[in-house]
């Protein structure tokens, strides 16, 4: 991995889709939350470094949708 | 050398063959793949001509840099007037076939007429042979390549074919080569059918010589690191251009239920699921990542299945805008249409928008002989493929493709059909993405994404790394944006894109080597110091952008010779009168600002130096050297 001014670039860390911001993601954790805005998502792992979203926790999804309006 | 190999002119008709060396002036104007392809299509064809007759001139052609050891180099580019928009038809692929015509001493084929009976052209070694076809008639496109192998006892053989569509004439059958690889849009498939061409194929011992061996493997080696460094190339590498949809279809930015909805709620087809059918993964020639999985169906009708793929627009064509939410959907449904050669993007735009028809009732159960077109209906929608590429029914009127199709179901079915230039929209929604809107709206060969998508739009970068990107090779000190909502800016990202996979398809190289769909991927720089390491040819990152442009203006000219103008830039109402439903809260509620998108594309226009109605000024073509066009030097 690449070595950047915020540290080891893709390092089980995601951007939210929501909000934009980048954060750090458990290992092997299958559920992240964005602390920035809440939003829930699934993650799955390309390799055991790489972290990626799969979608939204559906099951909050409509909560999460009426609270964006 | 790189620059030794051949253009050949092929008469159908009378059977006679010709070769001749393509000169170096040529390739310092075109380079070769597309670029060439236009210069030959807009000099040998007549205008107005019947897509579908004789008169209709096939272009089958290698990448400049096909074969040699540029990272990639494996594309494949195929050109006629399209049948089904009437204007440039142009579809590119990956596989082992362009660098195989290369070693068999081609560049370049052009093939006129139609032979009387089906044939395929026997490509090897500075010769070429027209051989009968019946006997491949009605064959698939696996049999197909599987029974030329056979022929020839070789099975290096490497083959373009088309399938049962191809032969039907669908207006967007595709070209196959391998279990995976598809030239899939504008309908070339159709072309190959009305010349009674069942194939292409290709094989070849001659050696194309490196001009720089030493620092061609070293380049290539660093190319290979930094692509396969990259965050994008790692998940592309595990699954695919399938990993696209969990980005859009959590964010709301793509076509469910044909144009009705942006968002697959509760979906369950993203990309992880090939895991529980791949058997491995291939890539194509010259490739570091690998991106098509080679997968077998487990269960239903379709068990036993092996087949290679599927690509993001699988899953769009026979999940999202069909309401599917099955992933052995997507993979059957991507086996049929590999099978008979049709175009699986065009394929399920067409069913979804039958489906929206008869969920509006301007389709009954009298017009789909009882099968209940319903969204989500898996079946239905499978067996809506299987009556397109025989033309039964229903599915010979959607075999017409999009305006056609028109005419003969009504004009109340107009509104509903998402096309631009008489071909369907990608399964995305561009309504709140004003850049991916306007490259749709404005690509040279109708609606698509791999023309000029400016997909890093949508990762909200930095301006500052913008503004490296789109103010080289040529500068820009206009606006640019990293909110993917605005119009700012976005001309010019449209314009940059446009001219970055002209490059590349001149080259031969696979866009997703490129800023495609990852802003560290290769540039301008990168095509020219590969273009002189494997050729020697020296020509400046400036240039190489030229000669895009080049290219680019040619197939507008070819478009408004065929009768395009500024109308034809533009998208189907809905995405100006319908906010989008559903999706985040940056996707939701959106639609596109009609004043805002002509000023986009009067912007467009001027960036590319064409007049208000997108006509190439005099002097823009004068710069380019397209004033005298057609010049017939090949």
């Amino acid at each position: 991995m690449k070595e950047t001014k915020k540290g080891k670039e893709g390092l089980g860390k995601v951007r939210c889709l929501n909000c934009f911001e980048r954060f750090e993601v458990a290992p092997r954790a299958e559920i992240a939350t964005c602390p920035s805005c809440g939003w829930e998502w699934r993650i799955s792992w390309p390799n055991p470094k790489l972290a990626k979203i799969r979608g939204p926790v559906w099951e909050a999804w409509e909560k999460l949708q009426t609270r964006g309006e | 050398m790189a620059l030794n190999r051949k253009i050949a002119y092929i008469d159908l008709s009378t059977g006679e063959v010709e070769t001749a060396p393509i000169p170096v002036m040529m390739r310092k104007l075109y380079l070769g793949g597309r670029g060439l392809d236009i210069y030959l299509l807009y000099n040998h064809l007549e205008p107005g001509v019947d897509p579908l007759g004789p008169e209709n001139v096939l272009l089958v052609s290698a990448g400049l840099l096909a074969g040699t050891l540029a990272s990639a180099s494996a594309r494949s580019h195929l050109a006629a007037k399209s049948p089904l928009t009437g204007f440039v038809g142009s579809t590119n692929m990956g596989g082992f076939f362009a660098p195989e015509l290369r070693w068999a001493g081609f560049d370049h084929l052009v093939i006129k007429g139609k032979a009387e009976s089906p044939v395929y052209l026997w490509v090897h070694d500075g010769e070429i042979e027209i051989e009968e076809a019946s006997h491949l008639w009605g064959e698939d496109t696996f049999e197909t390549q599987d029974l030329i192998r056979q022929e020839w006892g070789d099975p290096e053989v490497k083959v373009v074919c088309i399938g049962l569509a191809g032969e039907r004439l669908v207006r967007f059958a595709n070209v196959r080569t391998g279990l995976k690889n598809s030239g899939g849009r504008t309908g070339i498939g159709a072309v190959m059918g009305s010349k009674n061409l069942k194939a292409v194929a290709v094989r070849g011992t001659m050696d194309i010589e490196i001009e720089y061996p030493e620092e061609a493997l070293k380049y290539n080696k660093e190319i290979i690191d930094k692509i396969c460094s990259t965050k994008f190339a790692q998940i592309m590498q595990r699954w695919g251009t399938m990993f696209i949809y969990g980005a859009t279809n959590s964010t709301g930015l793509i076509r469910c239920r044909n144009f009705q909805l942006n968002q697959l709620v509760g979906g369950n087809i993203e990309c992880e699921h090939i895991d529980e059918y791949s058997i491995g993964t291939e890539g194509c020639f010259g490739c570091s990542i690998h991106c098509r999985h080679k997968y077998i169906i487990k269960d239903g009708p379709y068990a036993g299945v092996y087949a290679q793929g599927p690509e993001y627009t699988s899953q769009g064509a026979f999940g999202m805008e069909v309401g599917c939410n099955n992933f052995e959907t997507i993979l059957a449904g991507n086996y049929l249409v590999n099978k008979y050669g049709l175009d699986t993007l065009e394929t399920g735009s067409m069913i979804a928008w039958a489906m929206e028809l008869y969920e509006k009732g301007i389709l009954t159960d009298k017009d789909t002989e009882g099968l209940k077109l319903e969204w989500g209906n898996d079946e239905a929608v499978l067996e809506m493929v299987e009556r397109i590429a025989k033309r039964k029914g229903l599915g010979d009127i959607l075999a017409e493709g999009p305006l056609r199709a028109i005419e003969r179901i009504g004009e109340e079915s107009r509104p509903y059909c998402i096309q631009v230039k008489g071909m369907s929209n990608l399964h995305s929604d561009e309504r709140p993405t004003p850049s991916l809107a306007l490259g749709i709206a404005t690509a040279s060969r109708g609606s698509d994404h791999l023309r000029s998508r400016p997909a890093i739009d949508l990762y909200h970068l930095p301006e500052a790394l913008l503004k490296k990107i789109y103010g080289y090779p040529t500068p820009y000190d206009g606006p640019l944006s990293s909110d993917y909502t605005t119009y700012e800016g976005k001309p010019r990202q449209v314009q940059w894109h446009e001219m970055c996979y002209e490059a590349v398809d001149c080259l031969g190289i696979c866009k997703f080597h490129t800023i495609f769909l990852s802003p560290n991927l290769l540039g301008f720089d990168e095509f020219s110091k590969l273009i002189y390491y494997n050729t020697g040819l020296e020509i400046s990152p400036q240039e190489v952008w030229e000669i895009a442009d080049r290219a680019y203006t040619l197939e507008r000219l070819f478009n408004i010779r065929e009768g395009l103008g500024r109308e034809d830039d533009w998208l189907v109402d809905r995405y100006f009168d319908e906010p989008t439903p559903l999706g985040l809260e940056i996707a939701r509620n959106k639609v596109l600002d009609r004043e805002k998108f002509k000023q986009m594309i009067d912007e467009y226009y001027a960036l590319h130096g064409w007049d208000e109605k997108g006509v190439p000024r005099p002097e823009t073509l004068k710069r380019l050297g397209l004033d005298k066009e057609p010049s017939h030097m090949l």
